[in-house]
């Protein structure tokens, strides 16, 4: 039995396919386009994971969307129903979508796919839960979803057991703690639905002295459970996010290329700290009313790594989940995976292993794409030679655009399609912002380590949980251990870890592991292999253009190392492309 | 005929800017026309009967949960609903 799930039309759309129980591929519309959270109809993934599975769209047997359209339309009048004569611009902007698109899923997956069966619509946040639940290694565990909004909820929680999922409550829209962050991160100048993580690394260099003024704007329950005061917001009827009562309050918004100043710095840990303390009194709540220590969470909030890695030293559960695509474009897999364990009742064996769910080339394709480009290259037929070269180049500070089989799903670079360097070289944060990745001097660099070293460099759980595979935590670096690792030590002697069990991603673990025997530290950096503002990677091409347009000085294309100085032909300047 | 279907494609392409130009501003002259007399109108009676429709002012309660049915043991008819 084959499922295609689809998520599109809002943001990050993306397409997978679960075939037999089995989620064979996965991946984001984005990073075939080159539009950063592209939110058309994912056709490029959806051919792409038809080609995977060996099938036509007429073929499959279900398609499942991620949402559904007619109640979240309901919202969306609903918004304008109460806030005329305000919003008639964002309604001149939104309902054209909405009748040529959103309200036509069915025609438009008939039209584009020739699929003619059962199309299955999964509520939004039920999606979100799926999508960490059934791929889980849990047979029973408690569920949060938390991000902008979906349908009516911003956040919802209930539990799982076996194949069953139950969502018993939610909070609702205006009310979110999504939409809170993504209003600051828009009030600190950066964009809203895609910088959120930078006003996370930015929280590190501040302090929280805007809490209380923050505070007064939530009501946080003991419960977890929150509500905004709507007169500091506008989201509800404009493209935008805080209200004049809120410039005046807090002072004029940044604007984009202003200086950062220490207030937005407080500003950012200020909204951290509400975000963090409202999880955890959700979760401990949780916990007491459903009693199970498995946590599944998901949603854009979820994606929040330094609040994920306090869970388990904050609250009472003793194990989470978070699949590496918590956001929107994770949707597809949960819609896909509802509908074949749930709906229809199929035995549950799946656990997600790793992250390797998009495109992969063979050396043959690869070396096809080398002669017709006249690239310059030295090919390796020993894999471990390979890896000691990598390893070496690396250790002297030179930085490897590393290309190796299937490409990561979801947001962060995981040892597939990601930027090599040296952790210990205190200028390689400076080279790496400025020359490689165009982008601002206060965010940190993640590192990547031998799932048996991480205990060693940082202070982890003690079972450190699978999402530290995807990225997904961040943990202190262990005090002795900061000074020799400046690249990747944040300012608050933070990092966020991923973690590669032995073969996983057999090639990543071993140029770790042969950089250790050079160092004798067994990590690298890893960032994600793009510019700034362009999706990740995608193709040979797309690898050697990213490669040549920047400072870095190899490219590792599977079998194929490739020196930037060997074709200076194809140099040029990336830097006045990139963008937030 | 080859330079006939030029002829035509080079008028159609000329054309297609000023479509688009022309569509827009026709659309959010309905759009607005729709947002005035649809919204504008049930807007106004809505608020006569104090009905609200998004929940902006949030009372002083203990829990701002809300219970929901979501999920659970529905049949798979209820999933080929968009609603």
């Amino acid at each position: 039995m084959i499922i295609l799930g689809i998520s599109a039309f809002f943001h990050d759309s993306s397409a997978c396919i679960i075939k037999d129980g089995k989620l064979i591929a996965a991946v984001e519309e984005e990073r075939f386009t080159r539009k950063k959270h592209d939110s058309s109809f994912p056709i490029n993934a959806i051919q792409y994971c038809l080609k995977e599975a060996g099938i036509k769209g007429k073929d499959l047997d279900a398609v499942a969307f991620y949402e559904k359209p007619l109640l979240k339309f309901e919202r969306v009048l609903s918004q304008f129903l109460d806030s005329f004569p305000k919003g008639l611009l964002a309604f001149n902007k939104t309902i054209p979508s909405w009748i040529n698109e959103k309200l036509r899923i069915r025609s438009i997956i008939k039209k584009k796919i020739k699929f003619y069966g059962d199309v299955f619509f999964i509520e939004h946040h039920l999606a979100h839960a799926a999508s960490s639940y059934l791929l889980s290694p849990y047979k029973h565990a408690v569920l949060l979803t938390v991000d902008g909004v979906g349908e009516w909820a911003s956040a919802t929680a209930g539990y799982a057991k076996e194949n069953t999922l139950v969502l018993e409550k939610q909070i609702k829209f205006p009310h979110s703690l999504g939409l809170l962050y993504s209003t600051i991160t828009g009030y600190l100048g950066m964009s809203v639905n895609n910088s959120e993580y930078k006003t996370m690394g930015l929280a590190a260099y501040g302090n929280p002295t805007y809490y209380d003024q923050l505070k007064k704007i939530v009501d946080i329950k003991e419960d977890g459970s929150f509500a905004l005061d709507m007169s500091y917001f506008v989201y509800q009827h404009k493209m935008k996010m805080p209200s004049t009562k809120f410039i005046q309050e807090f002072g004029p918004e940044k604007r984009k290329n202003e200086e950062m100043t220490q207030k937005h710095k407080d500003m950012a840990a200020s909204v951290q700290k509400i975000t963090e303390e409202t999880l955890f009194k959700i979760l401990h709540s949780l916990h007491k009313e459903y009693k199970s220590d498995n946590l599944c969470m998901a949603g854009g909030v979820a994606l929040n790594s330094l609040a994920n890695g306090k869970i388990l030293k904050n609250t009472p559960f003793k194990s989470l989940f978070i699949q590496p695509a918590a956001g929107d474009g994770g949707t597809s897999v949960g819609a896909a995976a509802f509908t074949y364990f749930s709906i229809l009742k199929k035995k549950r064996e799946y656990v997600l292993n790793d992250a390797y769910l998009g495109p992969g080339y063979t050396n043959e394709e690869i070396e096809k794409f080398l002669k017709e480009k006249e690239i310059t290259y030295t090919p390796f037929k020993d894999k471990k030679d390979l890896t000691k070269k990598v390893a070496k180049l690396i250790y002297e500070n030179q930085v490897i655009g590393w290309f190796q089989g299937r490409m990561e799903f979801g947001p962060r670079a995981l040892g597939a399609r990601s930027i090599l360097s040296n952790p210990c070289n205190p200028k390689m944060q400076e080279i790496l912002n400025v020359k490689v990745k165009h982008r601002e001097k206060f965010r940190p660099f993640a590192p990547v380590v031998c799932l048996e070293d991480a205990q060693e460099y940082f202070e982890c759980d003690k079972e450190i949980p699978l999402a530290a595979d995807y990225m997904l935590l961040v943990y202190p670096i262990k005090e002795k251990y900061r000074k020799l690792l400046p690249a990747i030590t944040h300012i608050d002697g933070t990092g966020r870890l991923q973690t590669v069990r032995k073969g996983q991603n057999e090639l990543y673990y071993q140029v770790i592991k042969e950089f250790g025997k050079l160092s004798n530290i067994p990590l690298l950096i890893n960032t994600s292999f793009n510019i700034r503002g362009e999706p990740i990677v995608c193709t040979p091409e797309d690898a050697y253009r990213c490669m040549m347009g920047t400072g870095i000085d190899y490219l590792v294309l599977n079998n194929f190392l490739i020196k930037r100085e060997d074709n200076k032909k194809d140099m040029w300047d990336s830097e006045e492309f990139a963008d937030d | 005929m080859k330079n006939t279907k030029l002829f035509f494609n080079g008028i159609k392409d000329g054309f297609q800017e000023p479509g688009h130009t022309l569509a827009s501003t026709v659309n959010f002259f309905l759009l607005t026309l729709v947002f005035i007399l649809g919204i504008g109108i049930v807007s106004l009676l809505s608020k006569i009967v104090k009905k609200r429709y998004l929940p902006l002012k949030s009372e002083n309660k203990n829990s701002y949960w809300e219970k929901v049915d979501i999920g659970g043991e529905k049949k798979k008819e209820e999933y080929l609903k968009p609603f």
